[in-house]
């Protein structure tokens, strides 16, 4: 059974002024909301600019904004947003980045913060939740989809925050590392008001990241490694060689 | 297929730029549509905490009524029991149990002692600063 | 990115200010708000019950100290707001200024209205 659902989408070309435009689409309520967005390319509107790759939450590229909050189209079916037989779906890109056109945005200002990271993309990742850790080893959580810079009430406010995805990366930077001055130099990247200490623990990021990687729970933990930093300094208690912050520093077997 | 312009947007088409941000939108934190419980818990706090200055510098000023003697005072006294001050002490004792129970919770969660029970204790905050707020609040109306 | 932004290393330590000074505000108002208005009735003393509580100096130094902690908290939370706006350095560091004469002023204003009034309690 199909549901007839209502479209709008944000449209963003180049000189041109924002627009919405409106279309109608046929779709069975269980198919996914990148499928409405190919449905329309390929029906009724060619010029509709998006961006997708694997169709499975694997490469983060296609995350829009769907009536208001950041998804992966690939992943979330049009029933759970839509809601109703008739509803109505709204696109458009994801927020606090530059938009390119329609619904793709330029992913610029996250990759400059992964940069500053070291990259640690295919980097052996968290186990996944409430898996054993040895039983599922994925690799890197995160997948640079920037729904959590597009959610974060700070990023939206200032351009200079790091966000959440890149401040999550320097964690992981800092967590694979035993080298203690490597890790002394990550946190002197993040002790910063426009690193750890600009967040304001809204949580929306953890909230919405579809991957797992909890990045506000990253930016408290990192908060902790620098407060206790901050507390041996002013009592004068030395670094240890390897500081271990209360984490686990054994490098991960390759 | 219809087309509508943006009412807000229409002057400011995005140029295609490459590398650089768009404009921030300075009052965007504030908005409360679609968020999870934690952003509303942020944007709550926020906002209180701003109340909450503007009150301490009135309650500044009123206090200097003190100093001029029994009279004054006592004459602020009998207007600060109007139902309309009751009702605004109401939101005051709100603002300030909303603002310190989950400035307590952000402070446990956001120095990392309790990053993992964050979810726990914003409910708990909610039903403390509820409890809290219904007996305050009575008591304000009988007393 | 941050470079070219002022440095302030102590940011970890405006995060435990922030935190310490707020868990002493709620005990700090716990008690100034039944003392002050759930333990007379009306909900507020008159000038002679003010002045008969005034009269201790263990009140009066809690209330020196509530004074003081009170305006740190806020207005380290006002600047942690402007500073949420990314704004430019020299805007920070006036920003900085301000609050910082702000608090000065506004303790200063708490002070002599406590001591006057403390004044007045022990003459009363
Ligand atoms: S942390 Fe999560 S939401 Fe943010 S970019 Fe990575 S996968 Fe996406």
């Amino acid at each position: 059974m199909s549901w007839t659902i209502n479209v709008t989408i944000e449209r963003h070309i180049v000189a041109r002024p924002v627009t919405t435009d409106r279309y109608t689409v046929e779709i069975e309520p269980h198919r996914n909301i990148l499928d409405v967005i190919e449905k329309i390319w390929a029906e009724q509107d060619r010029t509709l600019t998006f961006r997708h790759g694997c169709h499975h939450a694997s490469c983060g590229s296609c995350a829009i904004v769907a009536n208001g909050r950041e998804v992966l189209p690939c992943i979330v079916h049009v029933e759970d947003t839509v809601k109703k037989d008739g509803g109505t779906l709204a696109l458009g890109p994801l927020r606090n980045f530059p938009v390119i056109a329609d619904l793709v945005v330029d992913m610029e200002p996250l990759f400059a913060v992964m940069e500053k990271a070291g990259m640690p993309i295919v980097g052996p990742a968290d186990p996944l939740p409430g898996q054993p850790e040895d039983d599922y080893n994925a690799f890197e959580n995160c997948i640079e989809c920037g729904i959590c810079m597009s959610a974060c009430p700070v990023v939206a406010t200032d351009s200079e925050y790091m966000g959440p995805a890149g401040l999550a990366a320097v964690y992981q930077s800092i967590n694979h590392t035993a080298d203690a001055s490597e890790r002394s130099r990550l946190l002197d990247m993040v002790d910063t008001p426009s690193g750890i200490w600009r967040c304001h623990v809204a949580y929306e990021c953890s909230e919405l990241c579809p991957s797992n990687v909890d990045p506000a729970g990253k930016i408290m933990t990192l908060r902790r490694m620098a407060t206790f930093r901050r507390i041996r300094r002013l009592l004068g208690i030395k670094e240890k060689k390897e500081a271990t912050h209360g984490i686990d520093t054994t490098p991960v077997k390759q | 297929m219809a087309s509508t312009q943006h009412p807000s947007n229409s002057s400011k088409a995005y140029p295609g730029h490459v590398g650089s941000r768009p404009r921030q939108q300075m009052l965007r934190w504030v908005d409360p549509r679609h968020k999870s419980a934690g952003y509303l818990g942020f944007i709550f706090n926020r906002v209180a905490g701003i109340g909450l200055v503007l009150y301490l510098y009135m309650h500044l000023i009123v206090l200097s009524t003190l100093t001029r003697g029994p009279e004054a005072w006592d004459g602020f006294v009998a207007f600060a029991k109007s139902p309309l001050i009751l009702a605004m002490d109401i939101v005051l004792l709100a603002g300030l149990l909303g603002h310190g129970l989950n400035g307590l919770r952000v402070a446990l969660v956001g120095s990392g002692i309790a990053v993992k029970q964050q979810r726990t204790l914003l409910n708990g905050v909610l039903v403390l600063a509820g409890v809290l707020l219904l007996i305050g609040g009575a008591l304000i109306l009988v007393l | 990115m941050q470079q070219q932004r002022e440095r302030y290393p102590d940011d970890s330590m405006r995060w435990i200010g922030q935190s310490i000074s707020g868990v002493l505000l709620i005990v700090l108002l716990a008690i100034h708000m039944i003392a002050q208005h759930y333990m007379v009735e009306g909900g507020l003393r008159d000038y002679e019950q003010v002045m008969v509580w005034l009269r201790s100096p263990w009140v009066l130094a809690m209330e020196i100290i509530f004074l003081g902690v009170v305006t740190y908290h806020a207005l380290l939370g006002a600047r942690s707001i402007a500073y949420d706006f990314g704004l430019p350095l020299a805007v920070q560091k006036n920003v900085n200024r301000i609050l910082l004469a702000i608090g000065v002023v506004t303790f200063g204003y708490g002070l002599w209205l406590i001591l006057t009034i403390y004044q007045q309690a022990l003459q009363f």
